[in-house]
C-alpha cells in the first residue's frame, strides 16, 4: 500500500530521506500549430516538444508521484502535464504503421494493486508536418474495457503543422471512454510527415499563471516508474511560444 | 537527520531557525528584443543567504515566497548557478561551476537546467558582437553538445535568451567552452550563463502581493547548501516591471 501520499509528514520525510526530483523544463514552439475542427478533436491543442523522463529510482524508492506542477509561457494556458505512452506511429508517405506500447498497469492513488490503465486523453500528435489534403485518419484500438478492433476516424486539417495535437476522445467508437493500445493506423492520402498516437494520462492541469492561483491537481495520482515519460500540452493557442514548466516528483517506498 | 514532518518544520520557526530575506529590484529596465532575447528578463535578486551555513544548520529550505511589482507577470524563482561567462570584446570564456549533484528519488544525479543566457554587462553601441557556440554537457551527461546564439547589437542589461539546446536535450549540466564567429569590431559587453534549480513559478500581481506556500501549495521543500543566489526571472514583453518587492521565508534544515 502507498505510504508517501497518506500524509504531508510522509511527503516531507521522503523528500528529506530520498530527495525530490524538481526541474525547470524549457519549451520552444517555433512554428504556428494548426487549429482543430469538429472532425478532429474540436479543441485546438498542441504537444510541447520537450518531455521529461522519470530518472532511475534508487535506494528504497519503488515509485514516484507528481506532486508539483507549474507552467508559464508567453501565450496563455491552460496547460496539462501527463504520463505519456507512445501507442503507435504512422509514416504518411508509405502509409506504414509502427506499433508502440500498451498502457501499463499501475497503482492509482497510492493504494491497492496495480490496475490496467486506459488513456482518457488519447491524442493524434503531428511529429513532422504532414503533406496531405483533408486526410482521413483511421485508428484501430483496444478500448478501456479491453475490447479490441474498435475504430476512431478523424479528418485532419490539410497539412497539419508539427507539434499540433488533435484530441481523439470525441471520435472514439460508440460509448468508448479510453484507449489501452493501438493495433493499426492508416491514412487516406498524404505524401509526407509522421503521425504519433499517444495515450496521455493527465496528472495535473493549470490555467494561465497570470491568474491569482494555479489550479491544484484534480486528477488521480498514478505511480510513475523510472523511464516513464511526462509530456506537456496547451490549449486554444496556435502561435509560436516559449514556455517553462516546473515539475516536482516525490518518491514512494 | 533533516526535517521529516510538518511539526518538525514548524518547530524550526518556534526555535528561531528561520529567516526572512527581501526580494527586490527598483529599476525598470527595457530589455532588448532580438534573436531570442527580450521575452524573458531577470527581474530581481535576493541577497545571497549566509555562507557558510549558520551553526547547526545543514541547508536552507524555502517555505514561502510573496511578490508584487508594478506590472503583472509570471515569475520564475530559483537557486541560480553560474555556469560561466563570455566577454564579447575579448572573445574569451570564463568557466563557472557545474550544476550540483543531489540525491533524487534515491539516486545521485547531476542536476540540469535550461540555459539562461543573460546580458550581465550591457553591450556598448556599435560593432557586431557575433554568434556564439556554446559547448555543454547535456542532462543525460553527454559531453560535446553545442548550441548557437546570435548576440544582437546594443544588447541591454538583464536581457535573457533561453538557449535552444541540441536535438532532444532538455537541460545543461555544465559548459566546457564558448567560441564566437562573425564579429566585426565587437563592442564591450558580457553574457553570463546560468542554470536554475527550481523554487517555483508563480504569478506577480500589481495590485497586491501574491503568496506561494512551498509546502502546501507547490510542494518543493528542497534543502540547499550555502553559496547560491536566489534569482527571479519573468516574461517581460521587452519592458521589465519596476519596483519588485517581496520576501522569501527560509528555514534551516537541521
Amino acid at each position: 500500500m502507498g505510504n508517501v501520499l497518506t500524509s504531508l509528514d510522509n511527503m516531507l520525510s521522503q523528500a528529506t530521506s530520498q530527495g525530490l526530483f524538481s526541474r525547470f523544463v524549457y519549451q520552444n514552439i517555433n512554428n504556428n500549430t494548426t487549429n482543430a475542427t469538429s472532425t478532429c478533436g474540436y479543441t485546438t491543442a498542441r504537444r510541447f516538444p520537450a518531455t521529461i523522463t522519470v530518472p532511475t529510482l534508487g535506494g528504497s524508492v519503488t515509485g514516484a508521484y507528481l506532486v508539483g506542477f507549474r507552467m508559464a509561457s508567453a501565450q496563455s494556458g491552460p496547460f496539462i502535464v501527463g504520463f505519456e505512452t507512445l501507442l503507435g506511429s504512422l509514416t504518411v508517405s508509405t502509409n506504414s504503421f509502427t506499433a508502440g506500447s500498451t498502457l501499463p498497469s499501475r497503482i492509482v492513488n497510492g493504494t491497492g494493486s496495480a490496475q490496467q490503465l486506459a488513456s482518457i486523453m488519447p491524442i493524434v500528435a503531428i511529429g513532422t508536418t504532414i503533406t496531405a489534403t483533408s486526410p482521413v485518419l483511421t485508428v484501430t484500438y483496444t478500448n478501456q474495457a479491453g475490447t479490441g478492433a474498435r475504430t476512431c476516424t478523424m479528418t485532419l486539417p490539410t497539412s497539419s503543422a508539427a507539434m499540433s495535437e488533435f484530441l481523439m476522445s470525441p471520435h472514439l467508437q460508440g460509448t468508448d471512454t479510453g484507449i489501452r493500445s493501438v493495433s493499426n493506423i492508416s491514412i487516406s492520402t498524404g505524401s509526407a510527415g509522421v503521425i504519433n498516437i499517444y495515450g496521455i494520462i493527465p496528472l495535473a492541469v493549470q490555467g494561465s499563471v497570470s491568474g491569482p492561483d494555479p489550479i491544484p491537481t484534480p486528477f488521480p495520482l498514478i505511480e510513475l516508474l523510472g523511464g516513464d515519460v511526462l509530456s506537456f500540452h496547451s490549449y486554444n493557442v496556435i502561435a509560436t511560444d516559449i514556455a517553462i514548466s516546473n515539475i516536482v516528483l516525490v518518491g514512494e517506498n | 537527520m533533516g526535517i521529516t514532518s510538518y511539526d518538525g518544520l514548524i518547530s524550526q520557526f518556534s526555535n528561531g531557525t528561520f529567516a526572512s530575506y527581501p526580494l527586490w529590484d527598483d529599476q525598470g529596465v527595457t530589455v532588448s528584443s532580438a534573436n531570442g532575447f527580450g521575452a524573458i528578463g531577470r527581474l530581481g535578486y535576493c541577497k545571497q543567504l549566509p555562507n557558510p551555513l549558520p551553526s547547526g544548520v545543514t541547508g536552507y529550505i524555502a517555505t514561502k515566497i510573496s511578490l508584487t511589482a508594478s506590472s503583472a507577470y509570471a515569475a520564475l524563482v530559483g537557486w541560480q548557478v553560474n555556469l560561466g561567462s563570455f566577454n564579447v570584446s575579448t572573445a574569451s570564456f570564463t568557466a563557472g561551476s557545474s550544476m550540483p549533484t543531489r540525491t533524487e528519488l534515491g539516486t545521485s544525479n547531476v542536476l540540469s537546467s535550461p540555459l539562461f543566457i543573460e546580458c550581465s554587462t550591457g553591450f556598448a553601441a556599435g560593432g557586431t558582437p557575433g554568434t556564439i557556440t556554446v559547448t555543454y554537457t547535456s542532462q543525460a551527461g553527454t559531453a560535446g553538445q553545442t548550441l548557437t546564439q546570435i548576440l544582437p547589437a546594443s544588447l541591454a542589461l538583464r536581457s535573457v535568451a533561453l538557449g535552444v539546446l541540441s536535438g532532444t536535450d532538455t537541460g545543461v549540466q555544465s559548459i566546457s567552452g564558448v567560441t564566437v564567429s562573425g564579429q566585426v569590431s565587437p563592442p564591450t559587453g558580457i553574457v553570463t550563463f546560468y542554470g536554475m534549480i527550481p523554487i517555483t513559478i508563480m504569478p506577480i500581481s500589481a495590485s497586491s502581493p501574491l503568496l506561494d506556500n512551498l509546502i502546501t501549495q507547490h510542494f518543493n521543500p528542497m534543502s540547499m547548501p550555502a553559496g547560491f543566489n536566489i534569482a527571479v526571472y519573468c516574461w517581460a514583453s521587452n519592458q521589465l516591471a519596476k519596483g519588485l518587492f517581496g520576501e522569501i521565508i527560509v528555514v534551516g534544515n537541521s
